[in-house]
């Protein structure tokens, strides 16, 4: 919350490793409360996730590029709909980054 | 003798393009691809929604080939779910799909209006829900289930049953369900 978002190159510069421990569980926290989001998902092999000491993050991954949200959704609304809501939660976190959403399961109800 | 080889072999080349992805760059604005990045469907929600869509029109009596309703009816008897994919087959681009489905009509339907309106909803459903275009939806009538199919494993079941019953296999006359569409 404190480090300034929209500067990717000093973002880079901390290292996302080390000082990025906040971020992707504030981007997890984020997609979770999302309207449509069931959950969110560790990917087809449980590939999208943040290795953090003593915790594993499934379903967001982030790297100095683009950060990469799988969700489980709700058949409530249009999936498109609910990506889009992602993104735009994440994107002050996110800065110039790709947001890149992958829907891997739906479930029925919200 | 080389010549025609050769052509085969170029013939063959063709053949293996011409289903290329059915993604292409450049195509009309879609809700999935933005500059701020890409969602990505996974092809088992488009499975999902295609299968459910499918079940919803009357005259499907279920999903899926032989092969595919024999295992669920066992994983039934086992106590898995009926998968909703099932007889469902996709492909998914990034911004369109092909569907495939195997369904079993009830008897008494017209089978060409019974696929239309099945290709109607697949259609309606994911073009809606997943924002996907949808290129194609080929549908497979494996199977035309009769009345009196039912009428036959109905007294079969009762027989069953009481067989059952008398043994106090209570599980037994739940797992006997016949796996119905909703």
């Amino acid at each position: 919350m404190t480090e300034t978002g929209p500067a990717p190159g000093a973002d880079a510069g901390t290292g996302t490793a080390s000082g990025g421990a906040d971020e992707p569980r504030a981007i997890a926290e984020r997609a979770r409360s999302c309207q449509g989001v069931a959950g969110l998902s560790g990917g087809p092999f449980g590939t999208v996730a943040t290795y953090l000491p003593g915790d594993r993050l499934m379903g967001v991954s982030v790297n100095d590029r683009a950060v990469e949200i799988a969700i489980v959704a709700t058949m409530e609304r249009p999936l498109p709909e609910t990506a889009d809501e992602v993104r735009r939660a994440v994107t002050d976190l996110a800065g110039d980054r790709r947001v890149n959403v992958r829907i891997d399961d739906v479930v029925e109800g919200s | 003798m080389s010549d025609t080889m050769s052509n085969r072999s170029t013939e063959a080349g063709q053949a293996a393009t011409v289903p290329r992805a059915r993604t292409y760059e450049g195509g009309p604005a879609s809700a999935l691809v933005t500059d701020k990045g890409t969602t990505t469907i996974a092809d088992g929600v488009v499975a999902k929604i295609a299968g459910l869509a499918a079940r919803e029109v009357s005259g499907v009596y279920a999903m899926g080939g032989g092969a595919a309703r024999a295992l669920g009816s066992m994983r039934g008897m086992v106590g898995v779910e009926e998968s909703v994919s099932q007889g469902v087959s996709v492909e998914v681009g990034e911004r369109q799909a092909a569907i495939d489905l195997d369904l079993v009509a009830e008897y008494g339907t017209a089978i060409p209006d019974l696929a239309g309106a099945v290709r109607k909803n697949v259609i309606n459903g994911i073009e809606r829900m997943c924002g996907l275009e949808v290129t194609e939806v080929n549908i497979r009538i494996d199977d035309v289930h009769l009345p009196e199919q039912d009428r036959e494993r109905e007294t079969g079941m009762t027989r069953e049953r009481e067989t059952g019953m008398t043994r106090g296999g209570q599980q037994r006359t739940d797992t006997e369900t016949e796996p119905r569409v909703l």
